[in-house]
């Protein structure tokens, strides 16, 4: 997750997802107010797990920066065979990383703020 | 049931309009309960910052928005479960509106007189004009205090006197699409909006101006500036003690006497327990979708179709008002449209019957063009990035994640603005809210099922005004201009819901009359937009507070005639 997070919002000039703390965003969302999210957010991860070992051999922390996008790419298209909930999955991800990045901090993410600093 | 003592009247929802019927009928001397079924914030709790500002709460998670499934079927498409209208929530609102105060123009009143009514639709004139609402528009302007410049629009319906507070100041991005306006022929002006200009108001000495912090849509205002109930009516009228306010409480059904009148209020509160509150009158005020659904429960063997609905029509000829959008970046600029409230500027000129008259537009009617706005109409960076590339596309070639995503999203915040058209909706009885017969919501009541087609007329006006936006925003220099017509419904994601109760002088053709009172229960009255003939093209706040007034002079009126005592 917090590999797929930082694909999404990279570190570069500016912090990204790892820096800002955007899994612990994540984790603490589904405690609580996404909830409802948990089976779907699991499930998805799993399939992640699987159709990234089956494409590449192996797990999606060792794919190189490049194979993690072009995997992604893959999966917001929803072109992973026998996984239809992939886009959807994607889109999740995507939205959650975001408002890890720009919410405030008392949500776990943008930690001290660093989400928001490009913004000046 | 715990079952509580007959009051004079009892106002289901808190809102907009219950608000002022609360308020006012407790001031004229009535005995007053008030329901809402979202939760009492003290005005103080918006004076923090950290609490005002939260985008996640507020934005994301909906903090004062009515956040239970609905089930919406759109132009016949497959059935989409989730919180369809942008409901308002809490004591005292509309807490989260925009506080856009336009009047109708006179012709709004008039459609069907004026333009007939297209195949399809059911297009009526309202049972009253826009001179018998004018002293009312005035009060409300002067309540709330509504800020203003007028005259600046030439196409404003006549006033008898100026607006109480002076107008917005115009920001960069206001002043950016203002000029390219004027470059294209129209006539911008500053949008009129309940928000507090200069220090102090009347009786709401604690109301400070406006400080343009940007979090005015879909949030409580830090500093009391945003116009609602919370600030302007109900501190004096529960000083009178004749106001009694019970938050977390849900009307689940009206239930009548052997006569036909309204004679309780069914209710659950927070913790689940059932209540039951008699009254003499009853104002159903719980949002036009709701006040809809709560007839249609509201089932009994003198109203086997629901209460009030001997015309059939309770819940039917649903308008929304439909739109279309676009943004522009502006590389070089800092416009910084994320601050500052949600009213910047507007024209017009392509209301009313302009677009057919003078563009040759192939539909009726028309729309405002607001602009120098933030997207999606309310500010802050996580409303944005989680916006821009969802229902708004993202300029070719940048990417929707990625090193390329973020970098827009940075190098943007600050340097773009929004364009919106509020599209005057045709009214079809085929559009309409009912209850949906899977799904179950709150204490396992039915939940609200919408279903909603776009009229011919609608789509050729969506793809006009499309075409307009991208002009002016050409027009003003936009390196990057992105324009789209939304997924669902403008007016639903606004929560301008309209129609669902409409007024009318016929009883077969309507189901209150032009105070709001229910043709066939005397001692009952609908406020809010459900009452609304036609949607005009316009937003639909101040002519909800203009009707709650007069509704609320009519109820006192006839309670000190004794049209509401026990044996009348």
């Amino acid at each position: 997750m917090d590999a797929l997070a930082e694909r999404i919002w990279p570190a570069g000039r500016t912090p990204g997802a790892r820096d800002a703390g955007v899994l612990h965003f994540i984790d603490h969302l589904l405690a609580t107010h996404y909830a409802p999210q948990q089976t779907a957010f699991r499930k998805g991860l799993r399939n992640l797990i699987k159709h990234c070992r089956k494409r590449y051999g192996r797990d999606f922390c060792r794919l190189t920066p490049a194979e993690q996008d072009s995997f992604l790419a893959r999966l917001e298209a929803g072109k992973i065979v026998d996984w239809p909930e992939a886009a959807q999955f994607f889109e999740m991800v995507r939205i959650h990383t975001i408002e890890g990045m720009l919410s405030d901090p008392k949500y776990r993410g943008n930690r001290d703020g660093v989400g928001w600093r490009g913004l000046l | 049931m715990e079952r509580h003592r007959t009051t004079d009247a009892c106002v289901i929802g808190l809102g907009a309009s219950g608000g002022i019927l609360a308020g006012e009928l407790a001031k004229e001397g009535m005995s007053v309960v008030g329901l809402e079924a979202g939760p009492w914030y003290q005005r103080e709790i918006f004076e923090r910052l950290e609490e005002s500002h939260d985008e996640l709460a507020h934005f994301r998670l909906g903090r004062l928005r009515w956040n239970e499934p609905e089930v919406m079927i759109y132009n016949g498409g497959p059935r989409m479960v989730f919180p369809a209208i942008s409901r308002n929530l809490g004591v005292g609102g509309p807490l989260h509106w925009s506080c856009i105060s336009y009047r109708f123009h006179a012709s709004d009143f008039q459609v069907k007189s004026l333009c007939g009514n297209p195949e399809g639709a059911t297009v009526e004139d309202w049972p009253l004009g826009y001179g018998d609402l004018e002293p009312y528009y005035d009060r409300a302007e002067y309540a709330f205090g509504v800020a203003g410049e007028a005259g600046a629009n030439p196409f404003e319906a006549p006033r008898a006197r100026a607006f109480p507070k002076p107008a917005l100041e115009t920001r960069p991005a206001g002043a950016l699409f203002r000029d390219a306006a004027a470059r294209s022929g129209y006539k911008p002006f500053p949008a009129p909006a309940a928000i507090a200009t200069t220090p102090g108001y009347g009786h709401s000495a604690f109301r400070l101006p406006c400080n343009d912090c940007g979090r005015c849509t879909f949030y409580g205002c830090s500093r009391h500036a945003k116009g609602v109930n919370l600030v302007v009516t109900l501190p004096d009228a529960l000083a009178t003690g004749r106001l009694e306010i019970r938050p977390g409480c849900m009307a689940v059904e009206i239930a009548v006497d052997r006569h036909g009148r309204a004679k309780s209020v069914l209710y659950r509160d927070a913790a689940g327990h059932a209540h039951e509150q008699p009254a003499r009158v009853f104002i159903s005020c719980n949002n036009a979708a709701y006040v809809a659904w709560l007839f249609l429960v509201s089932k009994s063997k003198r109203f086997p179709r629901g209460l009030a609905n001997g015309s059939g029509l309770v819940g039917k000829n649903l308008t929304f008002h439909a739109s279309a959008f676009g943004y522009g970046t502006f590389a070089d600029r800092e416009l910084r449209v994320g601050l500052g409230p949600q009213a910047a500027v507007a024209f017009d000129d392509l209301n009313e019957d302009r677009p057919r008259d003078a563009y040759g537009a192939p539909f009726l009617r028309g729309a405002l063009i607001s602009g120098g706005i933030a997207l999606p109409f309310t500010g802050g960076p996580l409303a944005f990035g989680t916006s821009i590339g969802t229902f708004v596309s993202l300029p070719e070639g940048v990417t929707r994640w990625g090193e390329g995503f973020k970098n827009f999203v940075y190098r943007y915040y600050n340097r773009y603005f929004a364009v919106f058209a509020l599209c005057e909706d045709l009214p079809a009885e085929s559009n309409y809210v009912a209850l949906d017969s899977k799904i179950r919501g709150r204490w396992g009541m039915p939940a609200l099922r919408i279903v909603y087609n776009d009229h011919p007329n609608t789509v050729a006006m969506q793809r006009f005004m499309r075409r307009k936006i991208e002009d002016v925003l050409k027009a003003a220099g936009a390196r990057h201009v992105v324009t789209a017509i939304p997924g669902i419904p403008g007016g639903a994601a606004a929560g301008h819901v309209m129609g669902t109760t409409r007024m009318g002088a016929d009883p077969a053709r309507s189901v209150v009359d032009q105070f709001g009172r229910a043709h066939e229960v005397p001692n009952l009255f609908v406020g809010g937009s459900g009452v609304f003939v036609t949607s005009a093209g316009l937003n639909p706040t101040l002519t909800i507070l203009a009707l709650a007034y007069r509704t609320a002079d009519r109820i006192v009126r006839l309670w000190r005639e004794g049209a509401f005592a026990p044996d009348a």
